[in-house]
């Protein structure tokens, strides 16, 4: 592979992470990585319990490595002198900076073209960036209303379809914001499905832009609207049909077989479905959350929104991880580490360590996809 | 269910379970996978090492073989309908409150009731395809209904291969 490939696999998955929920977090994520990484091998070793420098909770680590759960309070039984604190560590270069830094490697003077990306990466992070994305589905949406249902739902497809795949390629909407769009384009549908139709008032407040900071606040609020108006059982429909289109696409993401295509083509193609799976799940969640925040459910109701809107975070955070570990395995070497692993354990007979391994790698975190499960196995 | 306690990587495979059953229980702990969130309590985080996974997953297959060795034992042709499914529910959730070790051996003893249970192959497939049924409609107590029928089919397809692999 080119050099210049490899750059642009590295900005593909630097960017991905990058927009996968919003930049803000996803810098969170990086830097609390890297400090992670900072530890010594024998701090970083499987058992261990950590807290981050001045944050509170804790985080357990478990043994297979690559996963931690967090626990507000130190359950009974762990000696808080033995936590690790991850300390706090200053002048880590952010994933802006290593994208920006990619593309000025390859374009030392930056043409129109990388000119208008790194323009893009400005104003997705930029304070005005919510703002300008609520008022353009704001203002487009309400001039489709006027001309119909079908109208309505056009647009809101197209805008899905166009903002989804390239907006979030080039940086111009964050995944979080994709995921409200999909949940209205999803609520258009059901609530013009639904019997009885739902009160003609209900629909213009989809695109009411007025006391909200952003599209998804927008859309939680017409979440609620929708509750309020006898209309759950069609939001919920709604939130069921992204819920669906997110588990297929994930499983065709893990199903996917490399064919001809170069390994880093293939994983670049296999987390770029992660990171379309992942934003449904992030839709998922957030319309659970909104309807929780009605104030008439049933105790049943909320009981069940919650456990859908827990589900949706499990999965979210899987993929959400593996597209952080792309990144930290853009070299192999986070492969070669497992392949070692896994042939140290099965030269000693261990094969439920072997087994252990990849059913992590494979099954619970969804690092590669199922194709390379038997590759990784057999040490190629 | 409760997080287990052991969490380290076994170092060693000292289980007393058959290797047959410990495949089973991994194609269904593999079948789980991302939505294991969807089987257990809303306040409950899955993010561990594949410990938890194996329990969940040998917790169903216990529940099928539970089952299979009621419905087998039932008068013929009758069938179960409710009381199978309010039998494999309580069975999944007694599972969940014993012990790692507990649920090896809990499944151990279920797979050898359920093999003793002798039925011509056409009877077996006819209770598995309803005690995959009964299992589904237990497990989609807690998940959504799809994910209930896949992972009841995953582990009805895991059941069969060691009950009667003529009939898989």
């Amino acid at each position: 592979m080119e050099i210049w490939d490899r750059k642009a696999l590295a900005f593909a998955a630097l960017q991905r992470l990058w927009v996968a929920y919003e930049p803000e977090f996803a810098e969170d994520q990086w830097r609390e990585a890297f400090a992670f990484g900072a530890l010594s091998n024998q701090q970083r070793a499987p058992g261990h319990w950590y807290q981050h420098e001045g944050q509170s909770g804790y985080i357990q680590y478990y043994a297979v490595g690559d996963q931690g759960e967090f626990h507000a309070e130190l359950p009974a039984g762990i000696d808080e002198s033995s936590i690790v604190v991850i300390p706090r560590i200053e002048g880590i270069p952010s994933i802006y900076d290593r994208m920006k830094g990619l593309l000025l490697e390859t374009s030392p003077t930056p043409g129109p073209a990388v000119q208008s990306m790194l323009d893009d990466m400005d104003e997705l992070r930029g304070p005005a960036h919510a703002r300008r994305i609520k008022f353009e589905i704001a203002s487009g949406g309400s001039e489709s209303l006027h001309a119909g249902k079908d109208a309505l739902i056009g647009f809101l497809n197209d805008k899905l379809q166009k903002l989804s795949i390239e907006g979030l390629g080039q940086s111009r909407i964050t995944g979080v914001e994709v995921a409200a769009l999909m949940l209205l384009d999803s609520l258009s549908r059901q609530l013009a499905a639904a019997t009885p139709a739902p009160p003609s008032s209900l629909i213009y407040k989809m695109f009411d832009p007025t006391g909200v900071p952003s599209l998804p606040e927008m859309t939680a609020r017409f979440i609620g609207d929708c509750f309020k108006a006898g209309m759950g059982q069609a939001a919920s429909a709604a939130f069921d049909q992204i819920r669906k289109g997110g588990d297929g696409t994930l499983a065709a993401a893990r199903d996917m077989t490399p064919g001809d295509m170069h390994p880093g083509l293939y994983l670049d193609a296999y987390y770029a479905g992660l990171q379309q799976a992942g934003i449904r799940f992030l839709a998922v969640r957030w319309g659970w959350l909104s309807a929780l925040m009605f104030g008439g459910l049933t105790d049943e109701d909320r009981e069940r929104f919650t456990k859908r809107a827990n589900s949706a975070e499990e999965k979210l955070v899987r993929m959400n991880s593996a597209l952080m570990y792309a990144v930290q395995d853009l070299d192999g070497s986070r492969y070669r580490e497992k392949q070692k692993v896994i042939r140290e354990a099965r030269e000693a007979g261990l094969a439920a360590k072997a087994d252990a391994v990849l059913f992590n790698v494979f099954d619970s975190q969804m690092f590669y996809p199922k194709a390379l499960r038997d590759v990784l196995n057999n040490g190629a | 269910m409760e997080i287990p306690a052991e969490t380290e990587i076994p170092d060693k495979d000292d289980s007393a379970m058959t290797p047959q059953l410990q495949q089973a229980r991994i194609a269904i702990a593999s079948e789980i996978g991302p939505d294991v969130g969807e089987f257990t309590p809303a306040d409950e985080k899955n993010l561990l090492g594949e410990v938890a996974f194996l329990a969940m997953a040998g917790s169903f297959l216990t529940g099928f073989f539970g089952g299979f060795a009621k419905a087998a034992g039932e008068k013929s042709g009758e069938r179960l309908g409710s009381v199978l499914i309010d039998f494999i529910s309580k069975k999944l959730h007694g599972e969940r409150a014993l012990s790692p070790d507990e649920q090896s051996k809990s499944l151990d003893a279920a797979a050898s009731a359920a093999k003793q249970v002798a039925l011509t192959p056409e009877m077996t497939a006819a209770i598995v395809v309803q005690v995959e049924k009964a299992l589904a409609a237990a497990l989609a107590q807690q998940a959504e209904s799809d994910v209930a029928d896949r992972v009841a089919a995953r582990v009805r397809a895991e059941a069969v291969r060691i009950l009667a692999p003529q009939v898989a």
